[in-house]
């Protein structure tokens, strides 16, 4: 069945990945939406592209993703961290191939991956136990990376920040000669430099905070990106 | 509106394109000042090799202007400001009237030393 507007890859990934789940002695069921404790901040429920049940009673979620080489999006990432708070109920991330970028998310966030192979039928092939999730290490690691980008961030501002106010101190003896609406030229182009420099660092410094205080993931690689890429002083 | 342009005297384009090689400028004129302080050295009187003794370190003394105006330059160079921009800054700031003239002079030396040498009779 294709659903309204389904990339066909998808449509036929979710075809396979079914009849594996299926081969495992899974029990295909239908639309069901597993609901979230409201205290977990999400709307709607887990669903997942295809849902089954195990002899144990495990309720499974299954996110079928033809782009492997990207991270959980966001959504499944917090349904996945989510889910390890209900009884019963695991989320899966099947993909076609896998990557490091891709096992390295699906760790962070507590989903698991499997990879859909073929040899005749169609077979699940476990690259990721949802019950290897640590929500403790996950914040250690998580509080690793903030320390390490804040620290990175503190380097880079100083020192993009030291030559600028070292040229500020010796701006009288560099424009010597020049006119005062010249001098007061250099001056407010440093001053303006050296002011979109401390921006940058305060709102790098605020997703810091934010992505630790929200456990946020996104969140960090937004403010790390943004430490890496910008606050250069371009001339 | 339209925008202040700023002027650029010839003195200011002259020393943007020689600014950035005022090593050269510092290495011929070294070359020219050892070459005739030998020869006046050997006959005091030859008054072209004098001439081209005081033009060269005329040149001199602008070649150590010059690095001075790339040091500023390249420490004032600010987001907006190109590298070029700031020069021609630096350049209408520290190249007043008595600089110029001491270039101007400096060149004209050396050539009228090396017209009496080329006019004077051979020994």
């Amino acid at each position: 069945m294709i659903t309204t507007f389904e990339d066909p890859r998808k449509a036929d990934l979710r075809e396979r990945v079914a009849l594996a789940v299926e081969a495992a002695g899974l029990e295909i069921v239908a639309v069901e939406l597993i609901a979230i404790p409201p205290d977990a901040g999400l709307q709607g429920g887990i669903l997942g592209d295809v849902r089954a049940v195990d002899g144990e009673g495990v309720r499974h979620a299954f996110y079928v993703r033809t782009a492997s080489d990207r991270p959980v999006p966001q959504w499944i990432a917090s349904y996945a961290h989510a889910s390890h708070s209900l009884e019963k109920v695991e989320v899966h991330i099947v993909v076609e191939q896998s990557s490091a970028v891709l096992e390295r998310s699906c760790r962070a966030c507590g989903a698991g991956l499997l990879q859909v192979v073929s040899d005749g039928d169609y077979r699940l092939l476990k690259l990721i136990d949802p019950a290897e999730y640590d929500p403790q290490k996950r914040r250690a690691d998580l509080e690793a990376r903030a320390k390490t980008a804040r620290r990175r961030l503190v380097t880079k501002l100083d020192v993009n920040l030291g030559p600028l106010k070292d040229k500020l101190g010796r701006l009288p003896d560099l424009t010597k000669g020049m006119s005062p609406d010249k001098q007061g030229e250099y001056e407010e182009h440093i001053d303006n430099t050296i002011s979109r420099l401390y921006e940058w660092s305060d709102e790098a410094s605020r997703l810091l905070d934010g992505a630790l205080a929200s456990s946020d993931e996104n969140a960090l690689a937004s403010a790390e990106r943004l430490i890496t890429e910008e606050g250069n002083i371009e001339t | 509106l339209k925008p202040k342009e700023e002027s650029t005297t010839l003195a200011v384009f002259l020393f943007d394109r020689i600014s950035p090689r005022h090593r050269l400028l510092l290495l011929g004129a070294v070359i020219l000042i050892s070459i005739f302080t030998s020869r006046v050295g050997s006959d005091p009187k030859e008054v072209g090799s004098w001439f081209i003794v005081v033009g060269a370190g005329a040149l001199m003394y602008l070649a150590d202007v010059l690095r001075e105006v790339e040091e500023a330059s390249s420490a004032l160079v600010v987001p907006g400001k190109t590298l070029m921009r700031v020069r021609r800054d630096v350049i209408s700031a520290r190249l007043d009237a008595p600089r110029c003239g001491t270039f101007i002079a400096g060149v004209a030396v050396i050539v009228i030393g090396f017209g009496v040498l080329i006019s004077a009779p051979p020994k």
